[in-house]
């Protein structure tokens, strides 16, 4: 009975579990996470929130050419 | 709070069939309650309350087309409103709920932790009615996984799988990521131009352009992007300072912004397939009303999941409508629009890129335009084409204004491919002009040879330093679609590993109780699996030998029953994970004897830390109860016949149905006496029918459970007389058939007449000696247990009771 998740707790592990995989954009983990605990994990949420991953990512990389 | 609130009372006044307070009080320990009461004294009234306490609605009310107004009883003055108390064994939690006449409801208990408590309590289920018991196994695969996910809490990992795939397809469709592409490929082929290879690598490039730096007699060599750069400019400066080199600059840059203009073509197309799309969105006009319409049906669905609407209506246009249909149908709008708008949003991005190439792409075709130009490269005819062109630039722009600001159609009419044609002409004569004029300004072959390396290396560094910044932009998109494929893969996987947890430990738990309530019987393997194809669920059990799925194939409504009963068990012991009480309101109607006996049993072994209340109807189910459940844990009430002036009232001490009968014998009721009576009598013969094994004519499914006493007498008649010789062998202590006969067929002669008005007082009194004359022949003087097939040898003829003294 231990071994079972409402959908809820399913989520949450799933989201906690993904800040210890190393071959997945954590960034990415920290938004989505983020917008799940808020309870805004929408698909327009999470096309904003990568839109401005990848500006952070093109600035970075200016500020190092 | 992990399965310990249990209920302490429960207390209504003026809620459905309540008028004064009725208090329900289940003890300091919190004990389970078995209510007897006759249809219409009001038993569904306290899992009416129980249920709109946690959730704010009573939804088989709802189906009906009841709502709020009809939670008030009726008799209740209108100065007072209705009220539902539950006290717990966690004080901290005890709360009124009052239903308010204006409209809403109150808890007078608003701390933070009842208001938890509530939240969570309202996505338990916990309330199991006769009517819905079968709701689920009836129900199609589809409905039945969305049942699962709804009691399981999974509606929020299809919102999160849905999520993560609309971003993920989001990014695969990216307008910006094609816009990326497309610009990569135009400069690839530029530099593919320069090389003269292809395919090429960041090598190729850097040591093409060394080859070029060492022609033009430079001395820095190129080994990287950087030096590139700066050898690129030292020498672009070099040139810039002669007059020669002026002139090629100049040329070289109306020749950059020819190029650039001949991206008109692109932007045209694009253009015209975003308008397209836009007007093609514009003109459904049923989407463009749900757009607006979307907060409206947002408010709607709100007011109906939170009770706030009237059930049985719309809460828009007050048409009479199903509730539950209406709250489906909403989701889907919402749902509807939640992609339209997706589809919408999309769209404004593309708008938004074209928009912003307007400008520039303006600025190129009108530079071409400057007196000097035409002076020194243009034709008159290739003039008047040109001219035609920097002011379409205005129009496009307002298009793209409206696009993004409205969802109307907007009319528009692009250039013609003939005109697009000529444009394209022009400027390819233009180049070719710029080239001439090139070549001309060079003196000797070798000066000419000087200026096209400084130029092609130029070219070389500027579309490779523009290439790799649009690489790593295509980079990152490209990233963030492994990423989130993973992520979504992975999510998938967790979700397929959860919901099979879950259902395999549902499915063995619906597996022990279903044989629980019916052991002997040959059903194996009950278990809930997905369908081959597609998303779905359906029950399976092996039946003598043969996987059968759905189960409806093969089994009867009690054992359809049980499944349903095995279900509501299974899943309120995996996921009720606050409240450790359950109601089962009036769920044995269809259950024979000894499946109810089944189910007394599994309630006190399996669930012994549950709080069951348990509502019925049923004379000899209660009386049955009483008999297999231990009194310090339950407690037994009935409710007295409901009135108008009174409502509901509970009687703390409520008799056995013999006690029964008598008091209506007492009261001078004989018609109620009677009906008591035919169940007290079908009872007892369904009871020894079954204890001896007597062997009936087959009826399938509820038929089977609604024979009446005449077969029954006759199948136990039956029996007496075929076993009549071997009782005489095996035992002394058998009644006589004269005396068996006798009784028979004074039960025979008056069941006929039970029921009716017509009999007795006496002739009720005589039925009640005859049962009790009857009974006693079946049980053991000794042992005092009756002969039964429990007691007795396998495929034994005769039964025996249980120190076998005595054999029927």
């Amino acid at each position: 009975m231990s071994e079972i998740q409402s959908g809820r707790e399913l989520c949450d592990q799933f989201f906690e579990d993904l800040t210890k995989k190393e071959d997945i954009d954590q960034k990415m983990v920290a938004l989505l996470k983020k917008l799940h605990s808020e309870g805004k994990l929408t698909g327009e949420n999470i096309r904003v929130g990568l839109n401005a991953l990848r500006m952070e990512a093109e600035n970075e990389a200016g500020s190092q050419t | 709070m992990k399965q310990e609130v249990k209920l302490k009372s429960l207390v209504l006044e003026g809620f459905r069939g309540s008028l004064k307070e009725v208090p329900l009080g289940l003890d300091d320990d919190c004990k389970s309650l078995v209510l007897f009461g006759n249809n219409g004294d009001g038993k569904s009234s306290f899992s009416d309350a129980l249920e709109w306490f946690f959730t704010d609605k009573i939804k088989h009310l709802e189906r009906e087309g009841c709502g709020r107004e009809d939670y008030f009883n009726d008799a209740l003055p209108k100065t007072k409103e209705p009220i539902v108390e539950l006290s717990f064994n966690r004080n901290v939690l005890d709360s009124e709920k009052i239903l308010k006449r204006a409209g809403g409801c109150r808890y007078s208990n608003s701390t933070e932790e009842f208001g938890k408590y509530i939240e969570d309590s309202s996505k338990e289920v916990s309330i199991l009615r006769y009517h819905t018991m079968r709701e689920f196994i009836d129900k199609t695969k589809k409905e039945k996984l969305e049942d699962v996910e709804k009691i399981i809490g999974f509606e929020i990992v299809n919102e999160t799988r849905a999520a993560l795939l609309r971003a993920l397809n989001g990014l695969r469709g990216s307008t910006e990521l094609a816009a990326l592409h497309g610009s990569a490929n135009e400069r690839g082929s530029a530099i593919v131009e320069i090389l003269g290879t292809k395919p090429f690598s960041d090598a190729d490039i850097i040591s093409s352009a060394d080859k070029l730096r060492k022609r033009l007699g430079h001395d820095k060599s190129i080994s990287d992007v950087s030096t590139l750069q700066s050898v690129s400019d030292e020498l672009d400066k070099t040139v810039k300072t002669g007059e020669k080199g002026e002139k090629l600059a100049w040329l070289e840059q109306i020749r950059a912004n020819v190029s650039s203009s001949k991206e008109i073509t692109n932007f045209l197309k694009e253009l015209n397939q975003v308008l397209t799309s836009h007007n093609e969105l514009a003109t459904q006009r049923e989407k463009v009303e749900a757009s607006a319409l979307g907060k409206l049906y947002k408010a709607g669905l709100e007011a109906l999941e939170t009770g706030f609407a009237k059930a049985g209506e719309c809460p828009l246009c007050k048409r009479p409508i199903d509730t539950e249909e209406l709250l489906e149908s909403l989701k889907k709008e919402v749902e509807s629009i939640q992609e339209l708008l997706e589809e919408r949003t999309q769209l404004i991005e593309q708008v938004k890129l074209l928009h912003d190439r307007i400008r520039p792409l303006k600025e190129s075709l009108s530079s071409l335009l400057e007196d000097k130009v035409k002076e020194s490269l243009l034709l008159p005819h290739q003039i008047e084409t040109l001219k035609s062109w920097p002011g379409l630039f205005d129009q496009w722009k307002k298009l793209s204004d409206k696009v993004e600001s409205c969802l109307e159609s907007v009319a528009f009419e692009l250039p013609s491919a003939d005109s697009q044609n000529a444009l394209q002409a022009t400027l390819a004569q233009l180049e070719e002009a710029i080239e001439s004029k090139k070549t001309s300004i060079a003196e000797t072959e070798e000066e000419r040879r000087f200026y096209q390396d400084v130029q092609t290396l130029k070219s070389l560094r500027d579309n490779y330093a523009r290439l790799r910044d649009i690489k790593g932009k295509i980079r990152v998109y490209e990233s963030q679609i492994l990423s989130l494929e993973n992520i979504h893969q992975e999510f998938e996987r967790k979700e397929r590993e959860g919901l099979s947890k879950i259902i395999k430990a549902i499915s063995e738990d619906v597996k022990e109780y279903f044989k629980f309530l019916h052991p002997g019987e040959d059903f194996d393997e009950i278990e809930l699996v997905p369908p081959t194809e597609g998303r779905g669920l359906e029950f399976r059990l092996r039946f003598y030998g043969s996987l059968i799925s759905p189960p409806l194939k093969v089994l009867s409504e009690s054992h359809l029953n049980s499944l349903g009963i095995s279900l509501f068990l299974a899943s309120s012991k995996h996921f009720n994970k606050t409240n450790a009480f359950l109601i089962l309101d009036d769920v044995v109607s269809s259950f024979d004897i000894n499946h109810r006996r089944s189910l007394a049993r599994l309630m006190r072994d399996k669930f012994q830390d549950t709080q069951f209340l348990l509502f019925t109807h049923d004379d000899l189910w209660f009386d049955l109860l009483k008999k297999e459940l231990q009194p310090n844990r339950w407690l037994f009430k009935e409710l007295a016949k409901w009135s108008y002036e009174n409502g509901i009232e509970i009687i703390e001490s409520p008799m056995s149905l013999r006690e029964r009968i008598q008091r209506y014998l007492d009261t001078n009721d004989i018609s109620g006496a009677a009906n008591k009576c035919r169940i007290l009598v079908e009872g007892m013969l369904k009871q020894k029918c079954e204890d001896l094994g007597v062997r009936l004519e087959y009826c399938s499914r509820e038929k089977n459970d609604q024979r009446e006493a005449s077969e029954l007498i006759d199948g136990l008649v039956a029996y007496l007389k075929e076993n009549q010789s071997l009782r005489e062998k095996e035992s002394k202590l058998l009644f006589s058939d004269l005396k068996a006969g006798q009784l028979l067929a004074n039960i025979g002669s008056h069941h006929r007449d039970l029921g009716a008005t017509s009999l007795a007082r006496g002739d009720i009194e005589t039925i009640l000696t005859d049962i009790d004359e009857f009974e006693a022949l079946f049980v053991c003087p000794d042992c005092k247990k009756p002969a039964k097939k429990s007691y007795s040898p396998r495929n034994s003829k005769l039964k025996q009771c249980e120190c076998g003294k005595l054999w029927i």
